[in-house]
């Protein structure tokens, strides 16, 4: 029960991040992207807050030896960079510059309670279902860490 | 049309990094929605309740805000390609679970 509401937090204090920054509006996104256009900055420092703020909590976090809701820390195991690391990113990278949303703020802006997120929640659902099923094998044979 | 608003953009990044912070210390988990979400559909008995709550944290922000009287800010969906990107996104998730989210954290 502790472990939900701790998730649960987690999750607002995350959305309310979105919400603050405004990177649940996908035009804001799309403005970042667009450096010979409309260019708006904005994004590069929501990016500066989160990961400066992390990479400093985390170096702090993870001296200690158990996470406080949980047996042990529960970190990716793989930092190499390979194709299939890259090839992901770009397909990753060519959906959020489509439509200016990632899931994060896909979720988010699920709860304004308007349709238009419901499109891309949905079919990105559909591709993680879809490719969960597909890519269990060649994942496992390639020696990844799920 | 967007201003640029690097002070709430700076606000909002701290607090996204704070809750991947807390995730961290609480749970011992990265807060990387994608993995989130995506192994949830994975279907571990075990693994479902916490992922269930973080991303009902996440849908619910917005309930909660305008309920607590804050003003939602605007949303503007103008592509039409959202179901192409949608599929692209989490099937790029799927295939290469390590891919580095979008704002750095928000994926």
């Amino acid at each position: 029960m502790a472990n939900m509401i701790a998730a649960f937090v987690c999750g607002l204090i995350f959305g309310l991040g979105l919400l603050i920054s405004q990177m649940s509006n996908p035009a804001k996104v799309l403005n970042f992207l667009d450096f010979a256009g409309t260019w708006d900055p904005s994004l590069g420092f929501v990016m500066g807050g989160a990961v400066g703020l992390a990479m400093i909590g985390f170096g702090i976090a993870l001296r200690f030896k158990a996470p406080l809701l949980a047996e042990a820390f529960d970190l990716p195991q793989r930092i190499g960079i390979d194709a299939r690391l890259i090839s992901g990113a770009a397909l990753f990278g060519v959906g959020w510059g489509l439509v200016g949303f990632c899931p994060g703020p896909a979720l988010t802006a699920l709860g304004f309670g308007r349709w238009e997120p419901v499109p891309f929640v949905a079919a990105m659902v559909v591709g993680m279902l879809l490719f969960n099923r597909v890519a269990t094998l060649p994942r496992t044979a390639l020696g990844a860490h799920r | 049309m967007t201003g640029f608003t690097p002070v709430s953009a700076t606000a909002g990044g701290l607090l996204i990094g704070f809750s991947a912070l807390l995730l961290l210390l609480l749970e011992g988990r990265i807060a990387g929605v994608s993995g989130i979400l995506g192994d949830l559909l994975a279907f571990r008995r075990s693994e479902i309740a916490w992922r269930v709550a973080f991303i009902a944290g996440l849908v619910l922000t917005p309930v909660v805000y305008a309920a607590l009287g804050g003003h939602l800010p605007p949303m503007q969906v103008t592509h039409s390609a959202a179901l192409c990107g949608g599929f692209l996104v989490g099937s790029a998730r799927a295939w290469a679970p390590a891919v580095p989210a979008g704002t750095g954290f928000a994926a």
